[in-house]
């Protein structure tokens, strides 16, 4: 089975001579479809710049990164361009909308970048938020909306459609716990539904809501959890306090 | 406080800069441009002309000038012919250090002539004679040695030879410039001796035109400041919401916060103000080169109205304060917690500034309706009111712009519900736009309306006039025997014949055979026409009109009604025969019949009955004719002509086709959409600056370059149209307030101008936007992310 | 929490039989603290002594005796919820001891234990996450205690990030002379070393 995403020894360094800064060293990483990997390190490890390298927004400066089977290297810029309108969904820590689209016609956005017609794609990004329960919030702008309701409407955008790759960057950061979870759960319900994705967090809460804990630290993987067995262990293993 | 967002700072510094750059430059040009009598007057208030006519009587009345006025400056010409050439050279006897006439001279080269036997020539001169400094001039039937190259350099088109002073000849035209008042001088000139003409004139004070014109580009410019500074002030203001938001957090009054932006601006200004001015003084210097030869005179590179440069710095740092006043106001009052989270509160509907709008619009077509084209306050007031009312329309405008872009295509409607959202700086780039547009459009139209119609100009577009010979001074009259007189008539009959049967109408002039000739005509073998003097109520001036015969063939073709009068005139005014005598104490004529004006200027239309004509003692002499075919010339038929009567030795007057205003109209339109286009450039630059995190979000959804670059054509390109119809539409109602007594000459649109810039602007901006903004900034991905 | 004030609880809402006790209370506390039938009677007749209970007389001991509160228990409830917990347990924290330990046994990089002890606690972490992501939204019960848990080992999980930040900045206390040659991937030397 082809991994969604595979990194294969990426490394990134940024600037030259004594400015020089290795971000990423040699990372190797495969997430499968349906899998989600929470990428988990300290401020400066590195964490966000593999996102944006997995996420095509940048090149990696050695190393391969395949998505979907194909090889970003090998994609034009207008190629790639593409692969994050149809396949990459990407939610970042706050400021993800477009303050002067409504929450539909930011959900639509990369349908409409994609050439799909307004009128489709905004019954589409309907059908999104109401499955986020935001269909009544449809016509707000971002700046009517509550945090939470903004980071909803993001992930309504990222997983809209056939995205195969959800890249999240502290996607919970700005919000409290309840609304985290929410958050979470539709994540995770979107994982459930076929889609790959990759959370940077350093909040251990967050983390856990991954089927694998990958830990990366001054830019190379030094752990990951194995996959957890299922809840019961939590019975078995006779944890009553 | 310049350290953050240096980036923005400098775009605000730079469009303020290059606003006061252009108000200096542009004052400098008006200031230097403005013609002034210098290049015939010098520095002289008054200038006396005769011909000396005998050599003691001009020798007496320069000695009586000089011992009446003290100061005097004498210039005596006498006019030598060139071989190969049809004009004769003036040669000038003049002192180089003359207390008047030093504006009048420059050396260029070599010396000024001290010696009989030497000559200076300016340089067009020294070519036509095929001679350089050293070498031998034959002019006039002597040899003298050219010692030097010189010019008049408050008139480059001043073509003489200079020789020493020397005293006058008896066919010398001697010039005396003298100061002092006009009655004084008047006074001095009925004692003069000297028999024939004396002329006396005075530099005509043009100052104001280029005073009035500097001003008002000052204020359109320092508007202009006002408008751009506004939206970049905006721009920083929100730029450092949380900041101030901070600040007040920490205790800042509204007044501290207040402060902090005004601050900046103050120091924004003052900056802008000192680099444009330097800028502008720097370009001025280079271009004041290129400028002489359109002025025709000599421009130094220093003259520059400093007055004007210190009013122009002060108002460019008194506009940015104005302009970072409102913005500081705005932020101020915003709430501190939404300050922090950098959420400006949603814009109220611009319901306020329309109305004021309105009320501004209202009041100026009104000021205008009450002046009735005459009160120059009310029609000041209504010129101010309109304008500023259409440009306060802009926020209106733009928001309205942001409702209306819901069926647009993702960039498009980005681009307009950015411009609605952000509507303050918005409002203020359209209406720096509108402005920059408004005002060419303005000239354009009034260039038009202007223009001369099928009822207008010199001529209509059927009729000639021909004039005996090639001069092009219409009150010289060639006399010639009655055989050339019949063989040129011949000629005007074979023209008519060619035009499909035009009419011809023989016209005559007077000539005075007691008069005595002017020496530059004499030179040219021609005789003075007896003119009418009409004095100017206005002016308290004469100026001369030509005197045709009436004839009963020119009584029929100008429909003429036999009134019996001796004179009549479709002039206005009161009509005087002047001579030296009479004009101590002139009285007009009694004799004059009013007829209605012809509508075009050289068609003939004032006459005199043959015999009044006689009774003075006046001479007929044919002067032209008069021609009128019975459809309009075409280029073909009007070049024909124009050849045919030169080989006759004719001269041909078709009508005028305007080129200087078509000048005139291409040069503002030009000028008008490269100014719009550099604000609009400046403007989108800054407003699109602000939605680098937008880009950011959009890179992540997949937009290629393509959407980036549709989204800074479709900004650039709205912004434009919106500033085309709103300058168009200020433009329109300011012109129609102006014109409203008569708005017949407002329906001549300018079609061509008016569609090469409304279609124009905008698609420059759309494509400029679209091959500009390509380029993704390479931090622009990693900016927010670590 | 003591199981006592538990069944005190459930028996304000009314007569209960010592089954359906023990089925509620597993119930209520989202099924994560299995209770045997054995423990559950011998807390009610614990309960029954001191009079804060009383059951159906008359009846054998088995699944079918009924329980009531008496007012008494109800006091003792009330009075057990507004008592704050014991919160203050003395610094005796395993992991503390471990790695306070680790520092000075030699041939033991801290760091890596560290990572060892994250890597467990997120995986315990995961599994009750997977555990509340299970659960039907409406059981609150379930929540509130799989909240508490994970809570708690995220607490410890931050104090090992705080524990990694500051042992980089000085990596042992009592190591001052490897602190002065910072060669990363050596072996550290043996404790021993130290004079």
């Amino acid at each position: 089975m082809t991994a969604a995403l595979e990194l294969r020894a990426v490394s990134k360094t940024y600037g030259e001579g004594p400015a020089e800064v290795h971000a990423l060293r040699s990372v190797s990483l495969a997430v499968h479809r349906g899998e989600l990997v929470a990428i988990m390190g300290p401020s400066g490890s590195g964490k966000s710049t593999l996102l944006t390298i997995a996420g095509t927004l940048e090149e990696a400066t050695s190393g391969d990164v395949v998505i979907g089977g194909s090889d970003v290297a090998t994609l034009s810029t207008n190629d790639r361009a593409r692969m994050r309108r149809r396949s990459i969904g990407y939610v970042f820590q706050d400021f993800n909308l477009l303050a002067g689209l409504t929450a539909v016609e930011n959900v639509t956005l990369p349908l409409e970048l994609d050439g799909v017609r307004l009128r489709t794609a905004r019954a589409r990004g309907l059908e999104a938020l109401a499955a986020f329960d935001l269909a009544d919030k449809a016509s707000r702008y971002p700046d009517e909306l509550s945090g939470g309701e903004r980071q909803r409407v993001a992930i309504a955008r990222a997983v809209a459609g056939e995205r195969r790759l959800l890249l999240a960057d502290e996607p919970t950061g700005a919000l409290d716990s309840v609304n985290g979870e929410a958050v979470m759960r539709l994540v995770r319900a979107a994982c459930h539904r076929g889609v790959a994705g990759v959370i940077v967090t350093h909040d251990a809460q967050l983390a856990s809501w991954a089927d694998r804990v990958v830990f990366i630290r001054d830019g190379r993987i030094v752990d990951q959890t194995v996959p957890p067995a299922g809840p019961e262990s939590l019975l078995a293993s006779g944890s009553t306090p | 406080m310049f350290r953050r967002e240096w980036h923005q700072q400098i775009l605000v510094l730079a469009l303020l800069g290059v606003a006061v750059t252009v108000a200096t430059v542009g004052a400098a040009f008006a200031y230097n441009v403005a013609p002034d009598g210098r290049g015939e007057f010098g520095s002289a208030g008054h200038r006396i002309t005769f011909s000396a006519g005998s050599q003691a009587a001009a020798a007496a009345d320069i000695a009586a000038a000089a011992e009446y006025f003290g100061t005097i400056d004498v210039l005596l010409a006498h006019f030598a012919p060139v071989a190969g050439s049809a004009r004769p050279l003036e040669v000038r006897a003049q002192d180089p250090h003359g207390p008047f006439s030093g504006p009048m001279l420059a050396l260029r080269e070599g010396r000024y002539p001290s010696a009989p036997e030497e000559v200076a020539l300016t340089e067009s001169a020294a070519r036509d004679l095929h001679v350089s400094v050293g070498g031998v001039v034959d002019l006039d039937g002597r040899r003298p040695t050219l010692v030097g190259l010189v010019e008049n350099p408050r008139r480059l088109d001043d073509d003489f030879a200079l020789v020493a002073p020397r005293p006058p000849d008896a066919t010398d035209l001697v010039r005396i410039l003298v100061g002092g008042s006009q009655a004084r001088v008047e006074q001095f000139r009925g004692t003069m001796t000297v028999d024939g003409d004396v002329r006396r004139d005075s530099p005509r004070n043009d100052k104001t035109v280029g005073a009035v014109a500097t001003f008002g580009l000052a204020t359109v410019g320092m508007l202009l400041v006002a408008l751009i500074a506004a939206a970049g002030f905006v721009v920083l203001a929100q730029r450092r919401l949380r900041e101030l938001g901070l600040l007040a957090a920490m205790g800042a009054t509204e007044r501290h916060v207040r402060l902090v932006t005004l601050l900046n601006g103050v120091l924004v200004g003052l900056s802008a103000a000192v680099i444009g001015t330097a800028g502008g003084l720097a370009a001025w210097a280079l271009a004041s080169g290129r400028v002489e030869a359109a002025a025709g005179h000599r421009i130094d590179g220093l003259s520059v109205p400093w007055w004007l440069v210190a009013i122009s710095v002060l108002l460019a740092v008194v506009t940015a304060t104005g302009a970072a006043w409102w913005p500081a106001r705005a932020v101020a009052r915003i709430p501190v917690m939404l300050a922090l989270s950098r959420r400006p509160p949603a814009p109220k509907p611009a319901r306020r500034p329309a109305a004021v709008a309105a009320v501004l619009i209202v009041a100026g077509l009104g000021c205008f309706a009450l002046a009735h084209q005459k009160n120059v306050a009310l029609i000041v007031a209504g010129t101010l009111a309109t304008p500023i009312g259409v440009l306060l329309m802009a926020p209106l405008a733009v928001s309205a712009a942001g409702r209306m872009a819901s069926r647009l295509p993702v960039s498009g409607r980005l681009a307009l519900r950015d411009l609605g959202r952000y509507r303050a700086r918005a409002g203020a780039a359209l209406a720096a736009i509108s402005l920059a547009l408004g005002v060419p459009v303005a000239v354009v139209i009034v260039a038009t309306a202007n223009a001369h119609t099928a009822a207008e100009g010199n001529l209509s577009d059927r009729q000639l006039l021909i004039r005996v010979g090639h001069g092009q001074e219409p009150f010289a009259v060639t006399p010639g025997p009655a055989a050339a007189l019949e063989a040129l008539g011949a000629g005007v009959d074979q023209l008519a014949v060619s035009l499909g049967g035009a009419t011809v109408t023989p016209l005559d002039l007077l000539v005075d055979p007691a008069r005595i000739p002017e020496p530059q005509l004499a030179e040219a073998g021609q005789l003075q026409a007896v003119e009418v003097n009409r004095r100017r109520a206005a002016t308290d001036d004469y100026d001369g009109l030509l005197l045709y015969v009436a004839t009963p063939a020119v009584l029929d073709t100008f429909h003429i009604p036999p009134t019996g009068g001796g004179i009549v005139t479709a002039e206005d005014g009161d009509l005087f025969f002047l001579t030296k005598e009479r004009f101590r104490d002139p009285e007009p004529l009694t004799d004059v019949v009013r007829i209605p004006t012809p509508g075009y200027t050289s068609v003939p239309d004032t006459f005199i009955s043959p015999t009044v004509a006689a009774g003075m003692g006046w001479e007929p002499i044919r002067a032209g004719w008069f021609m009128e075919a019975d459809h309009a010339l075409t280029t073909e038929e009007r070049a024909a002509a124009h050849d045919l009567a030169v080989d006759a030795g004719l001269t041909v007057e078709t009508r005028d086709q305007q080129a200087s205003l078509a000048g005139l109209r291409s040069g503002a339109t030009a000028a008008g959409m490269l100014l719009a286009l550099g604000v609009l450039a400046m403007t989108v630059g800054l407003i699109r600056s602000e939605a680098a995190g937008d880009l950011r979000i959009l890179a992540a959804a997949g937009a290629s370059s393509t959407v980036r670059r549709n989204l800074t054509a479709a900004t650039a390109g709205s912004l434009a149209l919106l500033g085309v119809l709103l300058g168009t539409a200020g433009a329109y109602l300011v012109l129609v307030g102006a014109y409203a007594g008569d708005l017949e000459p407002l329906t001549r649109v300018p079609f061509g101008p008016l569609a090469a810039i409304a279609c124009g602007v905008p698609a420059i901006a759309v494509a400029a936007g679209w091959l500009l903004a390509g380029r993704q900034p390479p931090a622009l991905a990693r900016s927010r992310f670590d | 929490m003591s199981v006592r004030h538990a069944l005190l609880a459930l028996l304000s809402e009314g007569p209960k039989y010592g089954l359906q006790l023990r089925q509620e209370f597993e119930a209520r506390t989202g099924e994560v603290w299995p209770l045997n039938v054995g423990q559950v009677y011998t807390t009610l007749q614990r309960l029954e002594r001191d009079g804060l209970v009383e059951s159906d007389d008359g009846e054998s001991d088995g699944p079918q005796k009924g329980f009531r509160i008496t007012g008494a228990g109800q006091a003792e409830l009330v009075q057990w919820l507004r008592t704050p917990p014991d919160a203050d347990v003395p610094p005796r924290d395993e992991l503390v001891i471990k790695v306070l330990v680790a520092l000075t046994v030699p041939g033991v990089e801290v760091g890596e234990l560290l990572q060892i002890h994250r890597r467990h606690l997120l995986e315990t972490m995961q599994r009750y996450t997977a555990l509340k992501h299970g659960a039907a939204d409406d059981d609150v019960g379930l929540a509130l205690v799989v909240d508490a848990e994970l809570f708690r080992l995220e607490a410890v999980v931050r104090w090992l990030d705080a524990a990694d930040v500051r042992l980089r900045r000085f990596p042992s206390p009592h190591r001052d002379d490897n602190a002065a040659a910072p060669s990363g991937s050596k072996p550290r030397r043996p404790l021993g070393a130290r004079r």
